[in-house]
């Protein structure tokens, strides 16, 4: 699996060809008009995601998410830019594209008068394959989700996480390189959700799977790189964990020179060392306990000290961990997406701001 | 062989089309069949003693190939109009359809032909059931020349349900054309009586209406066994204007 690229990393300037079968995205901008209205959904969008990374695409409506999508699946044509899918454009080699795509849309487009096989079927004969060999692997497809024996239901009939499953074999069945997978989740109770998480993690081997969803947790869970859009342009980029601590930076420096610590217990914090701490820590010092095994401190960041003189004074193996905690995706989000909403919600959460 | 490659989604979207209409085959037999036996147990049965010949025709005889007419041409603008509507603003699955490698006018291709297929195999269904009621025998040369002049006014409604398929937002819209405009252009063809009834003034109309080619047409040929060519020359050049016009803007239409 190949690395993904850091946080502020401008995407290198391709030639006219990209140098691996993922995905990458060049200076694209999309303006939609009706009349005297015109809208910028894209402007100058550039990203990238190697073959066996799951991409998160994250923004509110409107953010330019599904043009990007259109774009990316060849059924909208940018004003600008170049993107390549699988190695192939989107502008010049549409057809070599959607032989390497499969989509999972949010709103599970099928032909609701026909049964899943025919509508497995009908997918499998556009994309040209044969039946020997669209059959067997149909047949797999629906075992390994349990619809097997609902092969002959129509689809009308099928609950939403039914549905949701369907439409994952439908976009597998030509076995693709590049899988788009917009908001898959949505509307799917818990277990259905967990077992769409499941599906989409073992897809990832030797493919690149693009991610979009409103589900921050989500996002955490399954992505490795994600890409934060706002007004038709991309805010930020990088791994979950670049993204916290690019916006944890940001907190640092709003809190003007204090530090918070997150000190996480083997047990309840009993009373004593509460007491213990208050004693020790400096003036100006907030402590709260979020949870029953956990801590929040936040102190002026030169006398941090105190914390480690405190820890010593503990009974061995209570402590586990003293950290400064990253904020959560949802805190990124707001923090970058929705500008006045910038701190970390584990501080609002644990009364410290 | 690349055309074959190119063209390779027209003949499952035709095929899911076509099953699709398999669907509850009873009811969709029985409201097919419906109106036309009505007309023609009411005109043809009913009023049969108060109807004189028309042109030396029994009048069963003569409005029997303007019901089979009648049923294939709303059956195709039935078939042409809704078959794009549900998969566009419905079931969205035309958006499932352009992410495939097929082109756009293979989707639009085999939704025209199916649309028309199937108005010709509804036509043959309402044909059987109404020659088994009528003496009317229909001989295998009347059948073909019959064919002839049903299928490019099949494909004209179809190509025209297509058009307002991918034009209308709301469902009631395409109603109200059938209303407004398709009922009434295939009620004063000809279909009850010959448009030679029409005053003068009418007729000058009505002659450069393809539906009055399509029931006189067909009428001819169904009691004569011969096709009336200019009227079929007519109709086929319209059939493959209406063909090729409508695939290429609808594909213009879909795409933007």
């Amino acid at each position: 699996m190949t690395v993904a690229p850091e946080a502020s990393t401008p995407v290198k300037p391709y030639g006219n060809k990209p140098n691996h079968d993922g995905i990458v995205v060049r200076d694209l901008s999309k303006c939609f008009k009706s009349g005297n209205h015109a809208v910028q959904a894209l402007s100058h969008v550039s990203l990238e995601a190697y073959s066996g990374q799951v991409l998160g695409i994250l923004g509110s409506n409107g953010a330019g998410k599904t043009t990007l999508l259109n774009i990316l699946t060849t059924v909208t044509r940018p004003d600008a830019g170049e993107a390549w899918v699988g190695g192939y454009s989107v502008l010049t080699q549409a057809e070599q594209v959607r032989q390497r795509l499969g989509v999972v849309s949010q709103d599970d487009r099928f032909d609701t008068y026909l049964t899943l096989w025919e509508n497995l079927s009908l997918h499998a004969e556009l994309h040209g394959m044969p039946k020997r060999q669209f059959v067997p692997r149909i047949e797999r497809l629906l075992k390994q989700v349990d619809l097997y024996e609902r092969r002959n239901s129509y689809v009308e009939l099928f609950s939403g996480g039914m549905r949701r499953k369907a439409s994952l074999i439908r976009a597998l069945i030509h076995e693709p390189a590049i899988l788009f997978l917009d908001e898959p989740t949505t509307g799917l109770d818990p277990v259905a959700r967990r077992q769409v998480w499941d599906a989409i993690l073992s897809l990832r081997v030797g493919r690149t799977l693009v991610l979009t969803t409103h589900y921050m947790e989500e996002a955490d869970q399954l992505c490795d790189t994600l890409v934060l859009m706002d007004k038709g342009q991309v805010l930020t980029s990088g791994t979950p964990t670049q993204l916290k601590q690019q916006v944890a930076r940001q907190q640092k420096a709003a809190l003007g020179g204090q530090a918070l610590w997150q000190c996480r217990f083997s047990q309840p914090v009993a009373g004593q060392w509460l007491e213990s701490l208050q004693a020790k820590a400096p003036a100006g010092s907030v402590i709260k306990t979020p949870k029953e095994d956990t801590l929040h401190v936040m102190m002026p960041l030169e006398n941090s000290h105190w914390l480690w003189v405190w820890a010593a004074s503990l009974p061995q193996n209570t402590l586990t961990a003293i950290e400064q905690p990253l904020p959560s995706l949802e805190t990124v989000f707001f923090a970058l997406v929705d500008k006045p909403i910038a701190l970390n919600e584990d501080l609002v959460s644990g009364g410290l701001v | 062989m690349w055309v074959l490659h190119l063209k390779r989604g027209i003949w499952p979207i035709f095929k899911k089309n076509l099953m699709g209409e398999t669907r509850g085959w009873f009811l969709e037999l029985l409201s097919t069949i419906a109106v036309p036996l009505s007309f023609f147990l009411a005109f043809g049965l009913g009023l049969r003693g108060d109807i004189a010949d028309v042109d030396g025709v029994p009048y069963m005889a003569f409005i029997t190939p303007g019901l089979i007419a009648l049923t294939i041409q709303l059956e195709a603008f039935r078939s042409g109009s809704w078959n794009l509507w549900l998969s566009i603003r419905h079931h969205k699955t035309i958006d499932e359809y352009r992410i495939k490698p097929i082109s756009m006018a293979d989707i639009l291709v085999g939704d025209v032909m199916s649309g028309f297929t199937l108005a010709i195999i509804k036509g043959s269904l309402v044909a059987i059931t109404l020659l088994l009621l009528s003496p009317f025998t229909l001989t295998l040369p009347k059948l073909l020349a019959f064919l002839a002049m049903m299928l490019p006014g099949a494909v004209m409604f179809t190509c025209l349900g297509a058009v307002m398929g991918v034009v209308f937002r709301r469902p009631d819209q395409i109603a109200q054309i059938q209303s407004i405009i398709i009922t009434p252009l295939l009620y004063l063809g000809g279909l009850f009586f010959p448009i030679s009834r029409f005053p003068q003034a009418i007729q000058n109309v009505l002659v450069w209406v393809p539906t009055t080619a399509i029931f006189e047409g067909g009428r001819q040929a169904f009691l004569a066994g011969h096709c009336p060519l200019q009227m079929l020359i007519g109709l086929w050049v319209l059939a493959l204007i209406a063909f090729f016009a409508t695939v290429a803007w609808c594909e213009h239409q879909l795409r933007h």
